[in-house]
């Protein structure tokens, strides 16, 4: 019984892996589980880029924002301040209150409004209030940045057309991008990284919807595709339709999500037709932040100009009082807000009230519009700490020889088994082979990455799993010569007597390969992963099924020689 | 029945240990000297800087003297290294594949930080400070900001005449909002222009005659963080595994146990150094797992030593020592071979990704097997007769017996 789950296990691990030894297209693949071996992108080619977020930057960007609105909010409860500034190099506000005995009255109006998001360092009548950002702020706004920037560059690199790209958050400050078989990684990486565009254009009303529609279908058509997500596509397209549009004027589109539908990727893309000028660019900006409209307490976006910017902008809402305005980011329009009143220079501020919705979805919409108007999309700059890029061919030549290596390495370590060992060198080299199949279809299962050091452990298990086999085979040779144990008892007494050793042996390089998966990034975890699974399967293999194998035999002949 | 040593093997290794503690403690001495003077060849991983894997075609026949000369020529410092083992690159039919590696000290925030400082200062007003700050991110595009207002074409025209170290100046643009007077470099493509330089000045065809299989950026602060991580992870290891033997076994065989381990470790780590070969992320994973896979020798050791002491009650410790190392022998031996086996075909037919870790275990795992027996067991007589002598108890049975409870 035991022994046909052994061979069922070797059959099961088989028809496991059968597909990832198939060619990519085979017919044959539909009889197989769908799940092949993940190879690492030491194998396959690809880019693997760790980003660095600066979070300083980002925690400044916060307290200007915080000061900002401080700026506003005091007035409106009954305090007064006289000044309050940013203390330079430090990361605090100074205040000055106009009535300094009014510490009561504005410990209370913080922990109103800005319950663990600032907290009084130090409080002296004369000099004034020294305002730090509380600490769970800090956490908050870094969690925030980190998460912000991870789906700003998702998008990015869907945009760019990756297959199974891997984005994800490391240590306290990183981000690892992984793109496998990327052709051309450098533009790659400079997407990820670019400072995103932020332009306001004017959105002309010569066409309507209808008939924008119309001809962005027939130019689609046109150009063979069905939508223009990618950015070549839509330059593509932007080029073919611009003779059919009134002169000075250019195409673009907002991805909109339909709020009805129940699958999120699926968005429609608005077309607007545009002016070809940009009369204000995000140079003009110098902060942006949600706030709520004081009558109707909707979320809106605030903004502040320069005065450059603020002059720009009533010359604009005079010009064209009624008209869109488009907020374009990289290219898409992001947002069109309607210019309803003429914006006076003076006060350098400005609102962009958002459509009504529910206001959980407006809200969201606030703080994200107030960010990418704030900082170009990524939340703080990026910069690119450690990049790997590794081409096709280098990670064919490298399977290649992994495999290479691999068949030698089993069939010497076989061979020499089988000549020392004889019988018991046939078992434990069969061992060594359905450890080899269980091993590469467990990770196939489980989707562990496969990389060439990670071979290099399957190689190196291969020599080690040996070890438990030859401990017990080492042993019956003593039980049988050194104390005349018959066959049946010296076997007992030889898995009896090793298996200590054999599990403290396999104890400690369990350790050390914890120890390298936490340390190892890439190519390292997966020779990690390897080892330990490897570990795992030998043991299994070399120990548990090797005596059901052995147990079958017994049971179904009468042995009275080993040949070990 | 093929065997490798006769049945009745009696091998007296503690006699003789002290040539071998001796010879031990030298090289160790030798490699931790020359692991603190010289230090090692870092790869990429630790270093930082670029490096990059050329392929060359055969009908280049390319040679390691014109590749530096024209890299001297570009005004790259680089170190020129054959990708892959010497039988592969003899054979004049294959491409040919060679590393180069340089620094990243073209992309040193301080460096060019001064370039700038250098550049803007003519325009230095009461003695102000204008660059207050710049920082190079990554491979194609640096941010610096200043202190005071100057006309963006200004900018523009200043930052264009300063002389980078190997980049070249594409855009500079102002960047968020005006207030903060932020402007943004960026260069050209970095490393496909580096390739496009080398292959002019080869006269080569890039793509069909040269081509370039891997680039890795490492920049300083991942480098050293990589660098602590790894001390860090073999001391983890080291410490993990004294505790396991220690747990296990008890304070008589944890110390001994380490020791072998720590003499490995540093012995291979040593040759590396003495010799100068390149030490990079996967010879650390090798030192690992060669500590995982060195003290399985010593653990069956052990644990031989512990199950036939009470069974022996009345010899001396030194005996029993070895007549467990004489049983366990060809165990030893047979395991060792094994593995041997398999990462000697990886050292060889591996590639020469992973050269330098098969390497680091080939060579780890003869010197593991050696350790085992005159070190792990040499500390552990010593360990054992000291705590002897000082509880002045004779028996050494008893003892064992004492570690045998202990351990169950």
């Amino acid at each position: 019984m035991k022994f046909w789950f052994v061979v069922g296990v070797f059959l099961v691990s088989l028809y496991s892996l059968a597909p990832s030894f198939m060619p990519e297209n085979s017919e044959a693949r539909r009889f197989f589980p769908s799940r092949t071996l993940n190879l690492g992108l030491d194998l396959r080619g690809g880019v693997h880029v760790v980003l660095g977020v600066d979070l300083e930057k980002a925690l400044d960007a916060e307290m200007d924002r915080l000061a900002v609105e401080l700026e506003a909010k005091i007035p409106e409860s009954d305090l007064s301040f006289r000044s309050l500034v940013r203390t330079p190099q430090d990361r605090a506000l100074k205040l000055v209150l106009s009535d300094p005995q009014q510490k009561g009255p504005f410990q209370e109006f913080l922990r109103q409004n800005y319950f663990q998001v600032l907290s009084i360092e130090s409080f002296e009548a004369e000099s004034g209030v020294i305002l730090r950002m509380d600490s769970f702020h800090v956490t908050e706004i870094t969690k925030r940045s980190l998460e912000q920037a991870r789906e700003v560059i998702r998008s990015r690199i869907d945009q760019f057309g990756v297959a199974e790209p891997i984005i994800q958050l490391e240590g306290e400050d990183r981000i690892l991008v992984q793109l496998p078989g990327t052709k051309d990684p450098e533009a790659a990486i400079r997407l990820i990284g670019s400072t995103a565009l932020l332009e306001f254009r004017i959105v002309e009303e010569g066409k309507t919807s209808d008939e924008l529609m119309k001809l962005v279908d027939t130019h689609r058509a046109a150009a063979g595709f069905q939508n223009n997500f990618k950015r070549e596509q839509l330059e593509k397209l932007q080029s073919l339709i611009k003779p059919s549009l009134p002169s000075g004027t250019m195409i673009s589109f907002e991805k909109k999500k339909d709020p009805n539908e129940k699958d999120a990727d699926r968005v429609t893309l608005i077309p607007y037709l545009l002016q070809d000028k940009v009369p204000l660019t995000g140079q003009s900006l110098d902060n942006a932040f949600k706030q709520f409209d004081p009558t109707t307490n909707s979320p809106e976006v605030g903004l502040r100009l320069s005065i450059a910017g603020a002059e720009a902008l009533e010359k604009i809402s005079t010009d064209f009082l009624g008209r869109q305005m488009a907020i374009m980011l990289d290219g898409a329009v992001i947002s069109a807000p309607s210019l309803r009143t003429r914006i006076p220079a003076a006060s350098r501020a400005a609102v962009i009230q958002l459509g009504a919705g529910n206001i959980k979805d407006s809200q969201k919409e606030a703080d994200f519009l107030a960010l990418v108007l704030r900082s170009g999309a990524l939340p703080a700059p990026v910069e690119v700490l450690e990049n790997r890029t590794v081409g096709a061919s280098l990670g064919e030549d490298s399977i290649r020889s992994g495999e290479l290596s691999g068949i030698i390495a089993i069939i010497l370590v076989m061979l020499f088994l089988i000549l020392y060992y004889r019988g018991g060198g046939l078992m434990a080299s069969a061992a060594v082979l359905i450890n080899i199949t269980m091993l590469l279809a467990i990770m196939s299962l489980f989707r562990a990455t496969l990389t060439l050091p990670g071979i290099a452990g399957i190689v190196l298990t291969v020599g080690m799993a040996v070890d438990a086999n030859v401990l017990i085979l080492e042993r019956i040779r003593e039980e049988l010569r050194d104390r005349g144990k018959k066959a049946r008892a010296a076997l007992e007494s030889g898995y009896h007597h090793a298996s200590s050793a054999i599990i403290d042996a396999n104890v400690t390089s369990i350790i050390a390969a914890l120890v390298l998966y936490n340390f190892g990034s890439g190519p390292i975890k997966g020779f990690a992963v390897t080892l330990l699974i490897g570990i795992m399967t030998s043991y299994i293999t070399g120990v548990i099924f090797t005596r059901w194998t052995y147990e079958f035999i017994f049971s179904k002949r009468n042995i009275t020689e080993l040949s070990v | 029945m093929i065997k490798f040593l006769p049945e009745k093997l009696n091998i007296p290794f503690m006699a003789m240990r002290w040539p071998f503690v001796i010879f031990s403690a030298i090289i160790t001495i030798v490699s931790l000297v020359s692991i603190f003077t010289k230090g090692f060849n870092y790869g990429v991983d630790f270093a930082g800087g670029v490096q990059m894997v050329l392929r060359f075609e055969p009908q280049t026949q390319m040679t390691d003297e014109k590749l530096r000369s024209a890299l001297g020529k570009i005004g790259l410092d680089a170190s020129v290294q054959n990708f892959g083992t010497a039988f592969e690159q003899k054979d004049a039919s294959k491409p040919k594949e060679y590393i180069i590696h340089f620094s990243a000290e073209f992309a040193d925030p301080a460096k060019n930080s001064e370039l700038l400082k250098q550049a803007f200062a003519p325009l230095l007003k009461d003695g102000k400070e204008i660059i207050s700050s710049f920082r190079f991110s990554g491979f194609e595009k640096a941010f610096f900001s200043l202190s005071q207002d100057i006309p963006a074409a200004e900018v523009e025209a200043k930052v264009r005449a300063i002389k980078f170290q190997l980049l070249e100046v594409d855009t500079v643009e102002a960047f968020g909002p005006a207030r903060n007077r932020e402007y943004e470099i960026r260069f050209r493509e970095v490393s496909n222009k580096f390739l496009g330089r080398i292959a002019t000045e080869l006269n080569l065809k890039a793509g069909s005659e040269i081509s370039l299989l891997k680039v890795d950026f490492v920049g300083a602060k991942v480098g050293d963080d990589l660098k602590w991580g790894a001390i860090l992870s073999t001391l983890i290891t080291l410490l993990l595994i004294f505790l396991y033997i220690f747990i296990r076994f008890d304070m008589r065989y944890a110390p001994g146990g380490v020791i072998s381990l720590a003499h490995d470790v540093i012995i291979v780590a040593g040759v590396f150094s003495i010799f100068s070969i390149e030490f990079d992320l996967t010879v650390v994973a090798a030192l690992l797992t060669l500590a995982g896979f060195s003290i399985n020798d010593t653990v069956v050791i052990f644990d031989r030593i512990r199950e036939i002491a009470p069974e022996l009650k009345g010899k001396k410790i030194r005996e029993i020592i070895d007549i467990a190392l004489n049983k366990t022998l060809s165990r030893t031996i047979i395991t060792s071979l094994t593995v041997l086996m398999a990462s000697t075909v990886l050292w060889i037919f591996g590639g020469p990704v992973i050269h330098n870790f098969a390497f680091a275990l080939t060579f780890g795992i003869c010197f593991g097997v050696y350790s085992t027996v005159f070190i792990a067991c040499a500390s552990l007589l010593w360990f054992y007769e000291w705590e002897e002598k000082r509880s002045g108890k004779g028996a050494s049975g008893k003892g064992s017996g004492k570690s045998k409870a202990q351990a169950a």
